[in-house]
């Protein structure tokens, strides 16, 4: 399902464009990396997944997108672009009014996000107001028009319900209702179906696609769960140790792998796997940010090992007909013949 | 790679540095050293280093011992600070209504207060912990019938329950620490009881009852080692606290009785002259009572932040 | 709901009942009022006269009978000393009690929250530590010796404000208080801080510490995913987390403010409860001892009771669970 709002022939202006995102933390003396040089688009109405372990630096790319950084994390390079115009310098008061009017989030646990001691309308009518000059009537009014929307019943008695009085989708529904309230550009959603149960995760996803298709808001989808991603988004992104290793359409990048981590994700699903047969599993565990090695960051785990991996990082190449990979010795090269043998 | 006359078959002997290395890599030994990082809390422990070293000391410092009435003189009655008296004594801070030296009533009452304060705590400690623990290792009703009980005194001030066992009991020493206890003892049950709670349900617990361990070893060499950090950080707030309790209850005539002058009777005999511009009898007291306190407090703060589970890694 | 209220009355009552149990055993039990009160040269004849005026022959479970019924129609005694009902010794001077009680309470919570909210929200600063430290000094120093010493700095020495004693009495919406003329407050400027010193540092560390958990939670950081303005995300976001265990923990606390009044009142001469019971204390005057305490006892009772109430109020997912 693409985007049907693409008028063909017109330019498009990237709804976010991240390039060369730089973000660190400094802790005592040292200065740790969590994002090294991540670049990604976003077109409107195209849904870009962002896969990684925990640690990968997805989410602290999506707070630095979104300008929500804490102390001691700060931006040390790169731009982010947001319908054209680079926030990364801009000041605190405008990064504020693009909030949640240009650029919204969704976190994972509705029931942590959402403030237990206000009623969700008093919270969905907070986000409206802040942005629009509009009467708390009409504010109300939108309120209640796109809780409809998200799927919920009775949206006008709900809008006086407390976020305790909901169950754990319907809290997540809300959630990214406050999301779209002002018809953002882009949405980032961090691991926003992660704690939910499958069922209603598939409701959830599906109501997503629409809603991107319909309104033409771009979304980041945040996970480490590639079989969420598979069925969602348009193109995506594999994150190791705050860099890029994979990136490029959904279809091309599952169904043809070239980094090694990504074959390892993939074989490590459970519907990868033979019954019977034991898990497969990516060796080792991702180093710790202050213990990153030189070379490519993999290499420690990596099956494909070889001459120069620990020594020099890979840049992102990207080949024809092919997704961008971070790798001296990607699969589907002369090495290895698509195979991939253990190196140790 | 030292020479040594030591038989060779011998045990090599640790330097001393070795050794205090060594021990300054206990988990004790880390605490401390984070502790006394703080300015602020290796000052306060050293004024109240100073404070208890001059209140175990004060028979041997002070020029006359404030109790034995043979040796105060009541024609040297408040007398201003540095003044001599007709004994050729000299009063550093002067003296109170009775011809008493202020600095050797103060090192007297200090002592007083300390003895106090740390006998009440030790015993009301021991009963909160016998208590704490028993209620939460049992939990169930037990439980609930002994924190219902902690919970309602806990809900009284301590001033009030102590005016009135001090109204019923009368004065005297012992009465005084008696009513501490009883004062103090809830508080320490409780915080004894929600950290055995949280140790409890940590695994090693779980491994000592896999063991059919006893349930007196459990608790004395498991249970309550593990929880003692918050136990420490109160008893050096409460031991602060009932110090300046005493002192309230002695500065209101209830305390301890006139012939053994606590700070908080000094300062009571003080405050009814003060108005004739006797101001050293209240001030120098109060002063004592405070660093002391505040000592206490910091080293107890700081304390808190170091054992605090959350910080340690 | 309205059976956790009916419990929770319950368990008020039963408390009320234990403590009247335990007063009476232990005021009734010691001392004997008769020795004081009696000239000393009286004959055994009519030491016994006036036990029995007094009541004191009767076996003690029957005094307390005899005293539980009296209790339960108001009547708690008459003072031996004032030979007035005990009870209405109290009432007549529980306002000036009430009144500095309830000043030092507002004074520690204007004082203490906006401190405490600024050291919560910039932890780092100096100013904070500042704030910090000198709320450990609050709670660190005796009360009753600073009491003393604002009396020698603002009274002796700079003549200010009056040392002891209430000021003139007015009226502020038919109640006789003394807030009611500038007199009266300055009366009551130095006694209210003064009782308010222990709580102001409460106060500030409560509110510190809450404050520093609330923003640090998940929904604060989705008000600013909104693009709140900092302003609302504070106080409509944060404090109202904040004043949940800040309105318990201080209800609780008048309580103890009321006690401890007792000291101030001593030190001050302000003419309410406080200074009674310690008079009465001190003469064995057991009736208003014991009235004293019961009254005490039912006041704090009611405060523990409001104070879970305020609780289910301001939270909530604590209201009836049958709706959703």
């Amino acid at each position: 399902m693409r985007a049907s709002h693409m008028q063909p022939g017109k330019l498009q202006q990237s709804a976010l464009r991240v390039s060369d995102l730089v973000t660190v933390f400094d802790v005592g003396h040292a200065t740790l990396n969590a994002v090294s040089g991540v670049s990604f688009d976003i077109n409107p109405g195209e849904i870009h997944g962002l896969v990684g372990e925990s640690g990968s630096g997805k989410s602290i790319t999506a707070f630095s997108v979104m300008g929500l950084l804490e102390a001691p994390g700060r931006i040390a390079g790169g731009s982010v672009e947001l319908n054209g115009r680079d926030i990364v310098g801009i000041s605190p008061e405008e990064k504020r009014k693009l909030r949640g009017r240009d650029i919204s989030m969704v976190f994972q646990d509705p029931m942590m996000t959402l403030n237990p001691l206000l009623t969700i309308g008093a919270q969905m009518i907070d986000a409206v107001l802040v942005h629009n000059d509009v009467s708390r009537k009409e504010a109300r009014r939108q309120a209640a028009a796109m809780l409809g929307r998200m799927g919920i019943p009775s949206p006008e008695d709900r809008l006086d319900a407390y976020p305790h009085q909901f169950s754990g989708g319907m809290r997540q529904r809300v959630a990214i209702a406050i999301a779209l309230l002002n018809k953002p550009t882009v949405i980032l959603a961090d691991e926003s179906t992660t704690a939910l149960d499958v069922t209603i995760q598939a409701q959830i996803l599906y109501e997503v696609r629409r809603l991107a298709d319909d309104m033409g808001t771009a979304f980041l989808w945040i996970t480490h769960d590639l079989s969420v991603v598979s069925g969602l988004a348009d193109t995506i992104s594999v994150m190791y140790m705050g860099r890029i290793v994979e990136q490029g359409e959904t279809s091309v990048v599952l169904e043809n792998p070239q980094h090694p981590y990504t074959r390892g994700l993939i074989d490590s699903l459970p519907s990868s796997n033979r019954r019977g047969e034991p898990l497969r599993q990516i060796k080792g565990t991702a180093p710790s940010l202050d213990a990153l090695p030189a070379g490519c960051a993999f290499a420690p785990r990596c099956p494909r090992v070889g001459p120069g991996c620990r020594e020099t990082m890979p840049d992102l190449r990207h080949a024809a007909g092919r997704s961008a990979v971070r790798c001296h010795y990607p699969l589907n090269t002369s090495q290895n013949d698509g195979e991939h043998r253990d190196h140790g | 790679m030292r020479e040594s006359t030591r038989h060779p078959d011998a045990a090599p002997t640790k330097s001393l540095t070795a050794s205090l290395s060594g021990l300054l890599n206990t988990p004790a030994g880390r605490n401390a050293k984070e502790f006394f990082a703080s300015p602020v809390a290796l000052v306060a422990s050293l004024v109240l280093g100073s404070v208890l070293i001059l209140a175990i000391f004060a028979p041997l410092i002070s020029m006359q011992n404030p109790h034995d009435l043979n040796s105060i003189d009541i024609m040297d009655a408040r007398l201003a600070p540095g003044a001599t008296g007709w004994s050729d004594a000299y009063y550093l801070l002067g003296t109170d209504s009775q011809g008493r030296d202020m600095l050797s009533a103060i090192l007297y009452g200090l002592r007083t207060s300390l003895i106090v304060a740390v006998t009440s705590g030790a015993i009301a400690l021991a009963i909160g912990i016998s208590i704490g623990l028993a209620a939460a290792y049992w939990g169930g009703r037990v439980e609930a019938i002994l924190m219902r009980i902690v919970d309602i005194q806990l809900s009284f001030p301590a001033i009030l329950i102590a005016l009135v066992l001090l109204a019923l009991l009368g004065r005297g020493i012992d009465k005084v620490i008696a009513a501490l206890v009883f004062v103090q003892w809830a508080y320490y049950a409780r915080t004894v009881r929600s950290a055995a709670m949280s140790e409890l349900k940590k695994e090693y617990m779980e491994a000592a009852r896999c063991l059919a361990l006893s349930p007196r070893v459990i608790l004395l060499s498991h249970l309550l080692p593990n929880s003692l950090p918050p136990i420490i950080v109160v008893a050096t707030m409460q031991i602060a606290s009932a110090i300046a309790i005493e002192s309230t209850l002695s500065f209101l005539g209830l305390g301890l009785p006139v012939t053994e002058p606590s700070l908080g009777l000094l300062i009571a005999n003080g405050f009814n002259v003060m108005m004739s511009g006797y101001y050293w009898i209240s001030i120098f007291p109060g002063v004592a009572l405070l660093i002391t306190v505040i000592s206490v407090n910091l080293m107890g703060d700081r304390l808190r932040d170091v054992l605090n589970p959350r910080n340690r890694r | 709901m309205s059976a956790f209220i009916v419990r929770r009355l319950f368990q008020a009552a039963l408390v009320l009942l234990v403590m009247s149990v335990l007063v009476f055993v232990g005021i009734f039990a010691v001392g004997d009022p008769v020795e004081i009160l009696i000239n000393p040269d009286a004959t055994q004849e009519q030491i016994e006269r006036a036990r029995v005026v007094l009541g004191l022959d009767r076996p003690l479970y029957e005094q307390y009978l005899h005293f539980l019924q009296n209790a339960l129609q108001g009547d708690l005694g008459s003072s031996f000393v004032y030979n007035r009902p005990a009870l209405e010794l109290i009432f007549e001077r529980m306002p000036a009690t009430f009144e500095l009680a309830a000043a030092a309470m507002l004074l520690a919570i204007l004082i203490g929250v906006p401190l405490g909210v600024y050291a919560g929200l910039y932890p780092d600063r100096g100013s904070s530590k500042l704030i910090m430290a000198g709320s450990i000094f609050g709670f660190s120093v005796p009360s009753f010796w600073v009491g003393i010493m604002m009396i020698m700095l603002f009274s002796v020495y700079l003549g200010w404000l009056p040392a002891t004693g209430r000021g003139e009495v007015g009226e502020i919406f038919g109640i006789k208080t003394s807030l009611a003329t500038l007199n009266g407050w300055q009366h009551l400027m130095l006694p209210a801080l003064n009782l308010a010193l222990f709580k102001v540092a409460l106060a500030i560390r409560l509110t510190r510490a809450s404050m520093t958990e609330v923003m640090g939670q998940e929904f604060i950081r989705f008000a600013r995913a909104k693009g709140l303005r900092e302003r609302r995300i504070v106080w409509v976001y944060g404090f109202r987390h904040v004043m949940i265990p800040l309105v318990t923990v201080m209800a609780m606390e008048f309580g103890s403010v009321l006690a401890f009044a007792v000291v101030t009142e001593t030190i001050f001469a302000w003419p309410g409860m406080g200074k009674l019971i310690i008079d009465s204390i001190n003469l064995l005057d057991r009736p208003v001892v014991v009235a004293y305490l019961l009254v005490t006892a039912l006041i704090f009772v009611v405060l523990n009771l409001l104070a879970d109430l305020s609780y289910a109020a301001l939270d909530p997912r604590l209201r009836a669970s049958s709706e959703g």
